[in-house]
């Protein structure tokens, strides 16, 4: 196996879905999980902000139905995350990534605040048209080489075409990628992190792991 | 190249540009030309005989148009 | 080299086509101003989408497109009521059949329960979406005040039924019967409680 990623450590497999644990895809992991841990036990922040023309400052309150949600949104989101970090197969990967979008959407939507619905609307827009590039790319690869294993796709024998490479790293930018849109910025006002931080975390974790896909297939 | 697979590719073809560029512009005319798209993927799916995809396509298509014609009517509740 | 002829098969036409497809809905996309506008486009790019995925052509296919299509009404539903909130229009009532025969009679009940006990004999993801249908057809014709708790827990128990006669499949294939009728009971209340919830949304409760 072309080794990217390090020696592979583990593998565990389920019929011809293989999940393998390498250096790196480990590294990943257990960095989702750590981080969902401690959304698991931590409490919200309460956004503080200044009173104008006094010297004061209030302090924005979470409601506990509220907190809820968006705490089961971002376990939701940090086990999604875990799981497309050490996927073997190149279509659970791209469903995987889809659910971090949802997610991601998820997490801010229950915030009451227009501007935040507003570009949470807006981001969800742009995770869903992301999916379409992602699912293309994977029935690409599944038609043109007849398997969506990463560990038969590594071996040089098999090709995929140079045009699914590129959907999948488009997809992923859509779903994720902040810097490339300010509706995901814009997102970061909903008050109470870790829950916000987790989207943040999810993006750059996909991210990382689209680059090993693509240079490993 | 059997006459389900062109007839499904054309519905396509022609639902889209139909629903992407509607006249008159108005939400209900786009939701109806969006099911002629639907159609010709159906025809496709059973061009490749593909009946449980075609099946769960049509179920979730229903719901589909269910949840944007809630949508719809809130928002001419509203005026 | 692009244009020999060899090369343009079935899967080949197919495939522009799609794309086509989902770049003129990109195109509109890109055009569009209003924010109901772009989430019925937004539907059509799906749709080219899946047409990429049938396209394989194999049994693969279809466990592609299901989560697909899973994936997508998810994300409608989603983005549909964070649209409803966004614009402030949950208030507003939907307005509901007002059909003498379905809301007095007993002929509603009767169809429903025929088509609920059909349902069970069937069995399975066929029968689960007649017994559903049946209880959408209760629903729409009268009113439900019920709770949904009782329909979520219904729904989360069979969830696990489902997921652990798999386990059993795959670890203890000697006992697949019993994993087979788990499967077919899970997979049938699955559906009959999803179901109930699209039918009990027409008639919220004022």
């Amino acid at each position: 196996m072309n080794e990217i990623g390090g020696t592979p450590l583990f593998f565990l497999e389920f019929g011809d879905i293989v999940v393998y644990f390498t250096p790196f895809t480990l590294t990943l992991f257990l960095l989702a999980l750590v981080f969902t841990v401690f959304v698991l036990i931590s409490r919200p922040e309460r956004q503080i902000d200044i009173a104008f023309g006094a010297d004061a400052f209030y302090a924005k309150v979470i409601s506990l139905p509220e907190l809820r949600f968006r705490r089961f949104m971002s376990i939701a989101c940090g086990l999604a995350c875990m799981g497309a970090m050490v996927t073997g197969d190149v279509f659970d990967f791209t469903l995987l990534v889809s659910l971090v979008g949802i997610c991601n959407v998820g997490i801010v939507a229950a915030v009451k605040s227009r501007h935040v619905q507003n570009a949470a609307y807006q981001y969800g827009l742009v995770a869903l048209a992301g999916t379409v590039p992602l699912f293309s790319a994977a029935a690409m690869v599944a038609a043109t080489t007849g398997t969506l294993s990463m560990i038969e796709l590594a071996k040089d024998a098999v090709a995929i075409p140079l045009a699914a490479r590129a959907l999948l790293v488009l997809g992923v930018m859509g779903e994720g990628m902040a810097p490339f849109y300010a509706a995901k910025a814009e997102m970061f006002r909903a008050p109470g992190a870790p829950y916000v931080i987790m989207c943040s975390l999810s993006s750059l974790l996909i991210f990382l792991r689209v680059a090993e896909v693509i240079l490993l297939l | 190249m059997n006459p389900e697979f062109i007839l499904g590719a054309f519905l396509l073809l022609a639902g889209t540009v139909a629903a992407a560029f509607p006249r008159p512009r108005t939400y209900l005319n786009r939701l109806i030309n969006l099911e002629i798209s639907s159609w010709g993927l159906l025809l496709l799916m059973l061009s490749y005989n593909e009946a449980l995809a075609l099946l769960t396509f049509g179920g979730v298509s229903a719901l589909t148009v269910y949840i944007f014609v809630r949508v719809l009517q809130k928002k001419e509740a509203a005026g | 080299m692009m244009w020999t002829a060899a090369l343009w098969n079935e899967y080949s036409v197919g495939l522009v086509i799609a794309f086509t497809c989902a770049l003129t809905g990109f195109a509109a996309l890109t055009i569009e101003r209003d924010d109901l506008h772009k989430l019925l486009l937004i539907d059509l790019v799906e749709t080219a989408s899946l047409a990429v995925v049938a396209l394989i052509g194999t049994d693969l296919a279809e466990a592609l497109i299901l989560p697909g299509l899973v994936v997508g009404i998810a994300e409608l539903l989603a983005l549909s009521q964070i649209y409803l909130t966004k614009e402030e229009l949950q208030h507003y009532k939907v307005k509901r059949l007002n059909i003498e025969v379905m809301m007095i009679s007993p002929a509603p009940i009767i169809i429903s329960t025929i088509l609920v006990m059909y349902g069970i004999i069937l069995s399975g993801f066929t029968g689960g979406g007649v017994a559903g249908l049946g209880i959408v057809f209760y629903f729409m014709s009268r009113s439900f005040t019920g709770n949904f708790h009782v329909l979520e827990i219904a729904s989360g128990i069979s969830w696990a039924l489902w997921v652990a006669s798999f386990f059993v499949f795959m670890f203890l294939p000697e006992w697949w019967y019993l994993a087979l009728m788990g499967a077919a009971v899970g997979i049938l209340l699955k559906v009959i409680t999803k179901m109930s919830l699209v039918g009990a949304m027409w008639g919220e409760p004022e």
